[in-house]
């Protein structure tokens, strides 16, 4: 069931790899276009330290990262916190791959995302993902996942950096009754599976969210960086037979290392409050992330697998996990 | 920080050192039991988890509860659309038995061949409590089994819709096997996840040959056969199990050929005619029939709007279960139900006499041999005339009325 990574271009084949290198040629070309510029901060952006206090002993960190959990949004750090560039936008695809007897299946999710700063310390941004499917039998879905509208107010104290927001989905994932119900049901849950349920509101068919997130960041020094992210979602069933109020909740911890000029690895450990009628109430993931933060962007690749129940690698679980990649870009 | 890979490393190995996965005989009664039967289906299906929806509650009933559910469903049903003439009708065809009325005997062959069964109107499971069965492991093991059948349905009622509104009972039974099919496919693959009690082994792991042997066995009329159909109960009903092995059949040489990914799709090329199922997979499907005359018979015989008391298309596999009704051989049943074009069942009713007359044709693609034909004619039973390849099955209870009814009269001979 797992996604061995040296089998990732033959099995995303035509559809995951051309999506995946035209959106990548497609940002570059944009990021070029625009030159060298500010450091991108879509999402929680969560700020390093400034990178003057590196001036003498280490090399020069114009653009590191934040610590936007790894299934999350791409970001990057603001090097100056109170100019950051007025427009963001970022790509992140997330990848899963089942191997089943005389049968596999291949489900992408891009999430595509755009921010753009109101005022130095208040921010707007959308998010909207894509569930796409691709099976052995070569026949492809897609279908959309629910846009994420929401506001941010960002803040900082000293080596503390946080976020804090309110946002609303919007209902267009869904699944007809229909011979075709199993498999709009299998895309989106093996969409949310890919990223470990975080966020899980984007992938639920026939809801809708208030999402309540926030989250900090926390510099011991400039090669090393603590993070926190959170939040709850009251979830309401709208449209296709979903119905009742359900609460989700997730939290993160991860940590930044700056392992050499421009290249970070980053651990993440996360958990998701599952709805209560669910069998499991929690479901934990671990990932790992390296990213890339040249000056003309941000790049990551990472892996995510569940731990334990009801997705888990581990346990009675369907042992569900998956391949991050993102790129984000600042306008 | 390569020690704080080397910890992760070292969790995560813990980690998998202490999981435990491996299925093992339990009792559905109990929370554990049932969550571990609800992962394993849902790790056979291989579509991700919905953390929005849970196990539907289980509960086991005694046999006599579930009569007296069945008796109540019955007499609720009848009293808002009593149809004394289909009860008639299906008589004097011979698929269900003169004695008895043929509700009860409904009533008696689902209690005693149905083990659980998932309700779509209320979302939860009933296992039925058989009498028989000892709490010994092989119980508990059959329970457990039906138990990830009746869960698959649950998992199907989020997906497509279990409230079937199908035009004919042909239909009805093509929508049904590729419903328990589905479910009976999956049922059978966790069977093979659960060790079996001490001295109990499957005579195969290939669920296409198990559900093929299941077939076989059902279309038998050896009585050496355990499951042959007569076994199943009176023709009418046996004829409606026969959904799971044709089902099983046909979703499991689906599975064969392309696993979760084939079975995904299956819903959307399934065969919406009975016919599709008894031939089997990779049979091309012939094209059907029409039947574009309808028979003449006494006004007082039809509703006031001049249409009959009931209508419906029985198929192949009713077919096959009229003809086993009388006594056909099995083999020389199911190549004569494989004839089967398309069938029309005409139900008449004289309310002022409570009389009811019935009359079914059937297209075939090539005349039953003469000798079917020759069994079939008994002066006790339905009148039975072949007409090229049109089969014309008429009786009624009126005698005077049947000994003049000709209700094929008024159309083009075949």
């Amino acid at each position: 069931m797992g996604f061995p990574l040296s089998g990732l271009g033959p099995r995303l084949g035509r559809v995951g790899f051309a999506l995946l290198v035209a959106g990548a040629l497609w940002i570059s070309r944009a990021a070029q276009a625009q030159g060298p510029q500010g450091p991108a901060s879509p999402y929680p952006l969560l700020d390093e330290l400034h990178p003057a206090a590196q001036a003498g002993t280490e090399p020069p960190l114009t653009a590191g990262p934040d610590a936007v959990p790894i299934p999350s949004a791409v970001a990057r750090i603001v090097a100056d916190p109170s100019a950051p560039p007025r427009f963001s936008a970022g790509a992140t695809l997330a990848v899963s791959r089942s191997s089943e007897t005389n049968s596999s299946l291949t489900v992408g999710t891009p999430v595509l995302r755009g921010l753009v700063s109101i005022r130095p310390h208040v921010l707007a941004e959308i998010d909207w993902g894509f569930a796409l499917m691709l099976d052995s039998e070569w026949s492809a879905f897609a279908r959309s996942g629910n846009p994420w509208a929401k506001g941010w107010y960002r803040g900082e104290r000293g080596r503390v950096h946080w976020y804090a927001g309110v946002g609303i989905t919007a209902p267009l994932a869904s699944v007809n009754i229909s011979p075709d119900g199993r498999n709009q049901r299998a895309l989106y849950d093996q969409s949310a599976a890919a990223w470990g349920l975080w966020d899980d509101w984007r992938w639920t068919p026939g809801r809708m969210a208030l999402p309540v997130p926030a989250a900090l960041s926390f510099a011991f020094s400039p090669r090393v960086i603590a993070t926190a992210e959170a939040a709850l979602a009251p979830v309401f069933g709208v449209r296709n037979g979903a119905s009742g109020t359900d609460l989700l909740g997730q939290l993160a911890l991860g940590a930044r290392f700056l392992l050499v000029r421009d290249l970070w690895l980053c651990p993440r450990l996360q958990a998701v409050l599952l709805p209560s009628a669910s069998v499991d109430q929690l479901q934990t993931a671990a990932g790992l992330r390296v990213e890339w933060t040249p000056r003309f962007g941000r790049f990551f690749l990472g892996a995510l697998v569940n731990l334990d129940e009801p997705l888990g690698v581990f346990g009675r679980g369907t042992q569900s996990w998956g391949i991050h990649l993102g790129k984000e870009l600042d306008l | 920080m390569t020690r704080i890979l080397y910890l992760a490393c070292a969790a995560l190995a813990l980690l998998a050192g202490c999981h435990d996965r491996d299925l093992k005989i339990c009792d559905i009664t109990q929370s554990d039991c049932q969550q571990d039967i609800y992962y394993a289906d849902l790790r056979l299906r291989g579509d991700g988890y919905d953390p929005f929806a849970g196990i539907p509650p289980i509960r086991t009933i005694s046999e006599d509860l579930f009569r007296a559910q069945l008796e109540y469903q019955a007499a609720v049903t009848s009293e808002q659309a009593p149809q004394p003439w289909w009860d008639a009708a299906l008589l004097l065809l011979g698929l269900v038995p003169a004695t008895g009325d043929s509700q009860q005997a409904s009533i008696d062959n689902q209690v005693q061949n149905t083990a659980a069964f998932y309700s779509p109107a209320t979302h939860d499971v009933a296992v039925i409590s058989h009498p028989e069965q000892a709490a010994d492991p092989l119980s508990q093991f059959m329970n457990m089994s039906y138990l990830a059948h009746e869960l698959i349905h649950a998992l199907q009622d989020r997906e497509i819709n279990l409230n079937l509104h199908p035009h004919s009972t042909d239909a009805y039974f093509a929508e049904k096997a590729i419903i328990e099919g589905d479910a009976s496919l999956y049922q059978r693959l966790f069977e093979y996840e659960v060790p079996l009690p001490a001295g109990y082994s499957f005579s195969s792991r290939d669920p296409l040959a198990y559900f093929s042997a299941w077939r076989q066995d059902n279309l038998s009329d050896d009585p050496t056969v355990q499951d042959n159909f007569a076994s199943l109960g009176p023709p009418f009903y046996a004829a409606a199990w026969l959904v799971y092995p044709l089902g099983g059949v046909w979703l499991s040489d689906s599975w064969d050929k392309g696993g979760n990914t084939d079975v995904r799709h299956a819903y959307g090329k399934a065969p919406q005619r009975s016919l599709d199922y008894l031939l089997g997979p990779n049979v091309a499907a012939p094209s059907s029939k029409n039947i574009d005359c309808e028979p003449t018979v006494l006004a007082a015989f039809k509703q006031s709007d001049g249409t009959p008391y009931g209508l419906d298309s029985f198929g192949a596999v009713y077919f096959f279960a009229y003809l086993m009704g009388w006594q056909i051989p099995a083999d020389v049943s199911l190549s004569s139900s494989l004839l089967w074009r398309y069938d029309l069942i005409f139900v008449y009713y004289n309310p002022s006499t409570e009389k009811t007359a019935v009359t079914w044709r059937i297209e075939l693609d090539s005349p039953l041999p003469t000798s079917v034909l020759a069994a079939l004619t008994t002066s006790t039973g339905p009148r039975v005339v072949q007409n090229g390849t049109t089969l014309l099955i008429s009786n009624s209870d009126d005698a005077p009325f049947l000994s003049t009814w000709d209700p094929w009269s008024a159309c083009p001979s075949p």
